[in-house]
């Protein structure tokens, strides 16, 4: 599915670098807040 | 004394009776949970879904109990980020004040070797769409907008009740945001709590206990060990100045464990969190649900005047002779709040310093998160608590 963004690595990634648009451009931190996004939604 | 004065007097007090440094008097970990929303005059379904209400609810609790930590300050039913993605596992009774969540066992057995293969991989394309279902709807990526706006309007009131706890109310924030996730994090207790469940796991160790071995490394690599890394970089070495513990584990997952399979299965992540603690010279706060008394052998080489062990169903008394290294913390009953009498709850309460603070070593705690109606009494917990913050060695 083209817009599938529960791909990985693929739609992980979209959302990482098209939607964290509030944080600063800093890959690193980019990064971490996706692994919590990650923990949250497997935990909750 | 202001406030800045009473939050740090609070946080020395949780670092003094672990260290064993002479506390002037007996902490009071609050362990209110969802009680804390009916005490408060309000339903379930008005706290969880409006941060107002909530902070309406801290500020209520705070002002009418005198404990040095509110735990549950909003965090543990994040029901406006999750249902934002379609999740409906929690259930709300509000003629009842009951909140169920279902034993989660969304992940096949046969899946092992897909999340041991690569972890981030099988929870974003897996897992997680079964949990949370319109990510895989064609307006996935505006619905993790909408979750993304969500999941940021929690974190604002967290920190706002936070600041709130502290500068209103002199109240010590518990433990520090940077390694928050970790609580519940480690590999174990998400296979337990959130991907394989009670029953799944329970099978899972005895069927294919290689698997679920690796499993627990996989996710730990995963969750806990970059966490912990950017923990050992960002706060150093010392206990955290603003806090007053530096980690908080919770266990659930041992309770389905012999000591065969704690040894084998849990005892690797404690002993990594030990090694930690000490290395770091850091301080640590465990909710052990359950009983535990029969992993006390494990608990015995965890290093001294580090831990806290909050004992839910364990004879509190016997964990205080056999286990010396640690503080304890808890003791008081709920049945007790619930049920008895004011002058009952003080005695009780003259019972556990008796027994259990002879040594200024214990941190006082109802033994179970105070969820229900039942478990507690609002002038039971007042007597409890105004006789405890006026008690000094």
């Amino acid at each position: 599915m083209k817009n599938d963004i529960t791909r990985y690595p693929e739609g992980y990634e979209q959302l990482k670098e098209e939607e964290l648009v509030f944080l600063p451009d800093n890959q690193k931190i980019k990064d971490e807040f996706m692994l919590d996004i990650l923990q949250f939604l497997t935990q909750w | 004394m202001d406030n800045n004065e009473l939050k740090k007097e609070r946080i020395a007090l949780f670092k003094d009776t672990i260290q064993r440094n002479d506390p002037k008097r007996i902490a009071h970990f609050g362990n209110l949970f969802s009680w804390k929303v009916l005490d408060a005059g309000y339903t379930l379904t008005e706290a969880l879904y409006d941060y107002d209400v909530m902070e309406n609810v801290i500020r209520d609790t705070a002002s009418k109990y005198k404990v040095d930590v509110i735990y549950e300050f909003g965090w543990r039913n994040p029901l406006q980020a999750i249902e934002s993605l379609g999740n409906k596992t929690y259930l709300i009774d509000d003629k009842t004040f009951t909140l169920n969540i279902d034993d989660q066992c969304l992940m096949e057995e046969e899946e092992y070797d897909e999340l041991i293969s690569n972890p981030k991989k099988y929870l974003w394309e897996k897992l997680i769409p079964r949990k949370h279902r319109y990510l895989k709807d064609k307006n996935g990526t505006e619905a993790f907008r909408v979750f993304l706006k969500k999941y940021g309007e929690m974190g604002e009131y967290l920190g706002k009740a936070t600041r709130i706890m502290e500068e209103d109310y002199g109240l010590a924030s518990f433990f520090p945001q940077v390694v928050a996730f970790d609580a519940f994090g480690n590999g174990l207790e998400l296979l337990f709590n959130s991907l394989r469940g009670i029953r799944g796991l329970s099978l899972d160790i005895r069927r294919f206990p290689d698997k679920v071995e690796a499993a627990i490394e996989a996710l730990n690599e995963t969750f806990v060990k970059p966490r912990l890394e950017k923990a050992k970089k960002v706060m150093g070495k010392g206990s955290s100045p603003d806090t007053c513990v530096d980690f908080n584990p919770v266990f659930f997952s041992h309770t389905i464990f012999n000591n065969k399979q704690f040894e084998r299965f849990y005892w690797p992540y404690m002993k990594m969190i030990a090694d930690y603690l000490e290395e770091y010279d850091k301080l640590c706060y465990i909710f052990a649900e359950g009983d535990s008394s029969r992993f006390y052998e494990f608990y015995q080489e965890f290093p001294k005047n580090r831990i806290v062990l909050h004992v839910e169903q364990d004879d509190i008394f016997e964990a205080k002779k056999k286990l010396p290294n640690l503080t304890i913390a808890g003791g008081m009953p709920t049945t007790l709040l619930g049920k008895g009498t004011p002058d009952q709850c003080v005695a009780y309460v003259k019972k556990l310093i008796d027994k259990l603070a002879y040594d200024k070593n214990y941190i006082f705690s109802e033994d179970k998160m105070i969820s229900f109606p039942y478990d507690c009494q609002p002038e039971n917990l007042k007597a409890v608590c105004d006789y405890l913050y006026a008690f000094r060695y």
